[in-house]
Formats: structure tokens, sequence, C-alpha cells
């Protein structure tokens, strides 16, 4: 069976994000990418089931601009078998409709995929979108924030996290898209080993003109206007654990800001 | 397209508060653009009649028990049957794990962007243009679909201010029947409700968190406490997650839960990167921390110098007091 893994190449969690001065997106100067961190869980479950069946084969498709390729290497470093990285200066322009087609087409592409895994969302545009838009595409089932996963053979038996807690245990065809969250496991650091083998594996690189796409008009959304929070705090400040400054706390909270 | 049609959410008794809000954004931007505000439910509590005060002008509803579980394929279905008859501008929903699910299968069947957890809308001509955090907050945008071009967009609970321009409307009902049975071979075999009473993190009002200085899993008891004086909602910075003092699904941050209260209390949290990417859009933000020099402090309104431990019980008879009274 192959395994699709999508994956997309974020800024690191830790990265101070600046804006262009025009306000037409982030700066990536000087910003580390990685591998978006619920992506992780996505090839690690694919690994995992691998380690149980060596025929597997793990494919990584990533859509991005020509920052994605540590990201990539990464995650053939990781043990997947081969990546298809679809290479476009304006993929992070694209809206997560155009990504999901864009995914969609390059594995109809490659032919013969039996399961789609993925995070939940990248956490750089935080939509989480692509999940569900692809598997509508693919005609499959699918199941987001899956945080517990078990393989059947034929079918998967995935748990869904819901709100506070809650959880629901979806039953579906093997055959389905699935966007992981934490929890689902604990994604491996590649070794040197894998370091080392990464470099021989398969990278193919695409353009979008290079996949099998017939429907031209892509994106729907469009981004503008991109700003800093720029809220201003007051930063009121009281020393000491002390019952007065308890009480002032709270008469600020009820008379000042009145959200108590 | 002469309306904005928007999904509406019921809970046990009525229509959901986070549902009230977004059809009073959306009168608001009907006024505007000179539309009309329509509404679809679903499921067997979903009660049309209940619209009457919310100035909805037509209701596409589905009564159908079979939606009284979530299925997203029968959600989809619903809605795609109501937009193929209302052709409505855009679709509009609440943020929530079932309209995070299932609508982004909706819009890739209708060919429709989507734009998920708005925080902020503003009408340029005729387009709707929705503000929304990048980076679980370190930056914003706004985004919009192309003139002409209806969307699908989700919005962040607690973001709109109560509109009190409601008319009372009896709205037109449209009845819709489910076009197929949920699938056999996609069904939901088990369902775990939430351990605790607690409201949830991404819609309550007022958000306690503490951090790895909690020292235990126990200690969240002293948090859970106070949370409850105020009917407060619990959450956990990573660090205090990691540590195996909290799940998961208490993780505020940018790899946890990005929530947006009116009042948010930091305990003991320093004030990470990942973390205030998760909370600095909250309305007003309360830090306790020993370390004056604690990054938290730039962006609290209110901050005291001290230790949680001795703070927190204070504040909980404090407000038991004063919110009994």
């Amino acid at each position: 069976m192959k395994i699709a893994v999508c994956i997309k190449s974020v800024p690191d969690t830790t990265a101070n994000i600046n804006m262009h001065p025009e306000g037409t997106g982030i700066d990536p100067a000087s910003v580390k990418f990685v591998i978006s961190p619920y992506d992780e869980y996505g090839i690690e479950q694919a690994l995992l089931l691998k380690d149980q069946d060596a025929s597997i084969e793990v494919l990584i498709f990533c859509y991005g601009n020509d920052k994605s390729q540590e990201a990539i290497k990464t995650a053939l470093a990781m043990g997947a078998d081969r990546a298809i990285f679809i290479k476009d200066d304006q993929a992070w322009h694209k809206d997560g409709l155009a990504i999901a087609k864009i995914l969609h087409q390059a594995i109809l592409d490659e032919g013969d995929v039996g399961m789609v895994l993925m995070g939940r969302q990248a956490i750089d545009t935080d939509r989480g979108q692509v999940a569900g838009m692809l598997a509508e595409k693919l005609s499959w089932p699918h199941v987001t924030s899956v945080s517990a996963f078990e393989f059947k053979g034929d079918s998967v038996l995935a748990t869904r996290d819901v709100d506070a807690g809650a959880k629901e245990v979806w039953n579906v065809p093997s055959q389905s898209v699935f966007a992981c969250t934490k929890g689902i496991n604990t994604p491996r650091y590649p070794s040197l080993k894998g370091i080392m083998a990464a470099k021989k594996k398969p990278l193919l690189e695409k353009t979008i003109g290079d996949l099998n796409l017939v429907d031209a008009n892509l994106s729907e959304i469009q981004l503008s206007n991109f700003e800093k929070p720029s809220q201003e705090r007051q930063k009121k400040m009281w020393e000491g654990a002390t019952q007065d400054n308890v009480d002032a706390l709270i008469t600020a909270l009820r008379e000042e800001a009145k959200v108590i | 397209m002469k309306s904005l049609l928007v999904y509406v959410d019921y809970k046990q008794g009525g229509v959901k508060s986070t549902s009230i809000e977004l059809l009073g954004q959306a009168h608001r931007l009907a006024n505007a653009l000179g539309l009309d505000v329509h509404a679809v439910t679903l499921g067997s509590k979903a009660d049309a009649t209940a619209l009457q005060a919310y100035g909805v002008k037509k209701v596409y509803t589905c009564n159908d028990p079979q939606l009284d579980t979530y299925h997203p394929e029968c959600y989809v279905d619903v809605w795609a049957q109501a937009i193929a008859q209302d052709q409505p501008m855009a679709l509009f929903a609440s943020s929530s794990a079932s309209s995070k699910d299932a609508l982004p299968r909706l819009a890739a069947r209708l060919d429709w962007g989507m734009i998920s957890d708005g925080v902020e809308t503003h009408v340029e001509g005729k387009v709707v243009k929705v503000k929304r955090a990048l980076y679980s907050g370190k930056c914003f945008a706004w985004a919009n679909a192309q003139e002409g071009r209806p969307f699908v967009a989700t919005f962040r609970p607690n973001v709109f201010e109560a509109f009190d321009g409601f008319k009372q409307s009896a709205p037109e009902v449209v009845s819709i029947s489910l076009s197929q049975a949920p699938s056999k071979d996609w069904v939901c075999v088990k369902q775990h409700a939430s351990q605790s009473d607690k409201p949830d993190l991404s819609e309550a009002g007022i958000v306690v968190s503490a951090g790895r200085s909690i020292k235990s899993a126990d200690n969240f008891q002293i948090v859970d406490a106070l949370a409850q004086t105020m009917g407060a909602a619990v959450g956990a910075s990573r660090a205090a997650v990691d540590a195996g003092y909290a799940p998961h699904s208490m993780q505020v941050g940018q790899t946890g839960k990005v929530v947006n209260p009116r009042l948010y209390f930091a305990f003991g949290i320093s004030g990470a990167i990942q973390h205030l990417a998760g909370m600095r859009a909250s309305r007003v933000i309360v830090a306790v921390n020993t370390d004056p020099e604690a990054p938290i402090f730039e962006h609290t309104d209110y901050g005291i110098v001290g230790d949680m431990f001795e703070i927190i019980p204070m504040m909980t008879s404090a407000l038991k007091k004063l919110l009994n009274d």
C-alpha cells in the first residue's frame, strides 16, 4: 500500500513573525522553517504502519516554495521512502481550496494511494481546511483531530478530539484522509543513518504546470493588509502576594475593566 | 444573491449563544449590503420558530433525528441543499468542532473558498472582508472572496458585540430531507462525553490558566476552585502539559487551543511566544508570576508579582464572597 503524507513547511513556533513593510505578507528572512508540527504526527503514523508492514511505501507530498526543501529532507530522514515536491514561489498565497486541488491532482497523478495522512492544520495559516477538502475531492471519508489511530487492515478506528475533552471514535475505510493531532504518537527524530539515507532517496520536483490539473481557477480567497496585533496593554502592576493587592485587582476587574 | 445564510446551532432549550452573536453580526453586514439574513438548522432540537426573535426571514431546516449525532456527510448534505435553494452570498457559521470538520468538505463540493476563524468584518463596496489570525495570532490579515463569488466563513466565538437591532418576524420555513442515509462504512462507533462539566476553552468568556510552576496535576485543584467561582474554563501552558500536569485538550497556545475570552488569567506562565500566540487576543489579561521580569507582564493589563499558591486561594475566597452576594 502507498500512504501519502501531506506536509507543509512553516516558520518554527519559536519564531518572531515580521511583516513586509507594505503589509503584503510576512517577511521570511531570518526565520527557521520546519515541518508543521501536526504534520509530523502524520509522518510518524505512516512510519508506524510501515514498521509493521515493510511493503508499505510512505510518500511525502509537499506543496510550497523553495524553503520547503529542509522539511522534505527531514521527512525522508525520519524514514519516508520518497517525496513529491510541487514547487511554487506563490504557494503561500494560495488558499486552502487551491492547496487541496493541487495535492489532489498530485495524488491522482501518482496513482494507487491507499491512505492520506496529514496534520490537523498548518501552524502558519491555521486554516485546517485541506483534509476535508482533499477527502471530498477524492470522494473518500475524512476524520480530523485524530488523537488515536488503530489500523485494522481494511479499516481504521480513529479517535477524534471534539471540544473540552470529549471524543468520538470513527470507523472508516483505511482509504480515508486523516488529519492528526497531539496524542496520536510521538514523532521520531531522524537518526544519523536516516539523514545519510535520505540523501539518496528520490525527491521528485514538479511545478503546477506538470500536474494534470484541469481546474485553472485556483485561489478563491485572497489575503491583504497583514498587520501585527496592536492591542496596547495598560500593565498595571502590584508587588507582593497580599490581600490588599488581591482586593485591588478584583476591584479593577470589576469597576475599571468590567469583566467580572 | 439576496441573503447571508447563517448556520444556527442549538443547545438544550434554544439557540446557542454563539449563533445569536453571529446572527447579530450577519444583520450588521446584511444592512450594509442590502441583503436579508437567512438561516439553516438541523437536528430534532432545531426549532425554526425560535428564530423569529432574531430577524431571520427564511429558515431551511432538517429535523431528521439521524442528525442528532454528528456526521459530516449528513451535515454537508443539508447545508448543500439549503445553499442550492437559497443561492446566498455566503454561508456563515461559528467555529466549533463540527463546523471545522465538515465545512471544508462543503466548500470543496461547492467549489467555494473558505475563510476560517474570522474575528472582525468590514464591508468594502459589495465585498465582505474578514479579519483572521495567522500564526495563532502573531499576525492578522484580511481575507475576502472576489466580488460576486460566494464563500464559506467561520467565526470565533465572543468576537462580536451583542446586537440589539433584531426585528421580530416569523420566518418562512423550508423543510429539507436528507438525500441519503448516513454511510455504513463511515460511522461514529463510540462517543466519550467530556469528563468535566467545565465550559469549553475556545468558547469560554473567562479562562484561568496555569504553567509548569503549578508543579503537579493535583495542584490544578486550586485553579479549578478559582475557575468555578467565575464559571471559567481552565487552561494550561505547553510546559505544564508536557510535564504531564494537564491533558493536551487544556493546552493554550500555538500547538494547542487559541482562546479569546473577555478575561484571561495566566498563573505562573512566563509568556513564551508559543503561549502568547494562543491567548493574546483576550480582551483583558491578568498575570501572576514570582518573576517581575517575566515576559508575560509585557502583555497584561493587570499583574501581581507574587506566589500563585498564596494568591489563588485569596482570590477564590474574595470572589466567592463577592459573586455570591
